[in-house]
């Protein structure tokens, strides 16, 4: 009886420690997707576009708001292209699923585009990321759209 | 005489090795590319699910498919939950004079993750709006033991209103 209750104790903690470490894995993914999230926006606000391109994989796909589809190169480009006067992120939110993780958010900012054109954006955003096989989270896709048309 | 035979006997092993190590490598490589070549189908397959579940109002389709922390983003600028995705796809009022999906890529990322991009056009009424626009979609899908569900949907207005 006596063993049977201790076997009955060696399994919850083994089974509340499991848990655990589940929850803090998850809350450390979390932080980790936050931390690149911040560092993309940083670049923006920095007008250094170097900072990005290590987050995106290659097979990188990015949707924009007016609906054009880029790959990581033309990405880029069009990011060094952009000179941001200002850019803000609220409301953002990351729900880890294994190894993958789904950051959502809203950005509003400001800047000029290569022809000097202002732009003026409000827009809603929906960032994929992977943890790659080498540990590091890298986002494999993110799709912009215009906040309440 | 019998160390050139000790050589050739250590060429022939290295030889053999370099060959099994490029064999292994190559079924190495099959295996990954068939996975993502399976994932990528059931993925096209699930996508073209969807949309047959979206044009009959199909609710339990998305209770089934829909992961826990779902998220979807709408085109006119909401966003919605999975409890709220659901109730949705339960409103018996939306009705789509014409759908088409189409442009349909799917991209794997290791074993567990897809991501699909396609374009959407249609013509409805959904929650007591018409709207008859096309719109390009993202949508992100989770490998969970074995079944592929739906982590994330966000669409942008490309034409119409």
């Amino acid at each position: 009886m006596k063993r049977t209750a201790m076997w009955c104790l060696i399994g919850l903690v083994l089974l509340v420690s499991a848990a655990q470490s589940k929850a803090q894995t998850t809350s450390g993914n979390e932080k980790a997707v936050a931390a690149l999230e911040e560092q993309w926006l940083q670049s923006q606000k920095t007008n250094n576009p170097d900072l990005t391109a290590p987050l995106l994989a290659e097979k990188f796909v990015d949707t924009s708001s007016d609906g054009k589809v880029m790959g990581k190169a033309e990405f880029l480009t069009t990011q060094k292209s952009i000179k941001w006067s200002s850019a803000e992120n609220t409301d953002v939110k990351i729900t880890v699923f294994g190894n993958t993780a789904i950051a959502t958010g809203t950005e509003k900012w400001k800047g000029t585009d290569a022809s000097g054109q202002a732009l003026d954006e409000n827009e809603r955003w929906t960032d994929t990321w992977v943890k790659m096989p080498g540990g590091k989270w890298q986002c494999v896709a993110s799709h912009q759209s215009r906040n309440k048309i | 005489m019998s160390n050139k035979k000790g050589e050739e006997t250590q060429m022939n092993r290295k030889i053999t090795a370099g060959l099994m190590a490029v064999c292994w490598l190559a079924v190495g490589s099959t295996l990954v590319a068939q996975e993502g070549g399976e994932a990528s189908s059931k993925v096209e397959q699930l996508e073209k699910e969807m949309h047959h579940a979206q044009m009959h109002s199909d609710a339990a389709w998305y209770q089934q498919h829909l992961a826990d922390g779902y998220v979807e983003g709408y085109s006119w600028g909401e966003w919605a939950t999975r409890a709220e995705a659901i109730k949705q796809m339960q409103d018996k009022s939306i009705k789509f004079n014409k759908a088409e999906l189409s442009d349909l890529k799917v991209a794997t990322f290791g074993p567990n993750t897809a991501v699909a991009h396609y374009k959407f056009t249609y013509d409805g009424t959904l929650n007591g709006t018409h709207r008859a626009r096309a719109v390009i979609c993202s949508d992100t899908w989770i490998s969970e033991s074995g079944e592929w569900k739906i982590a994330s949907n966000h669409c942008s207005h490309v034409e119409g209103k």
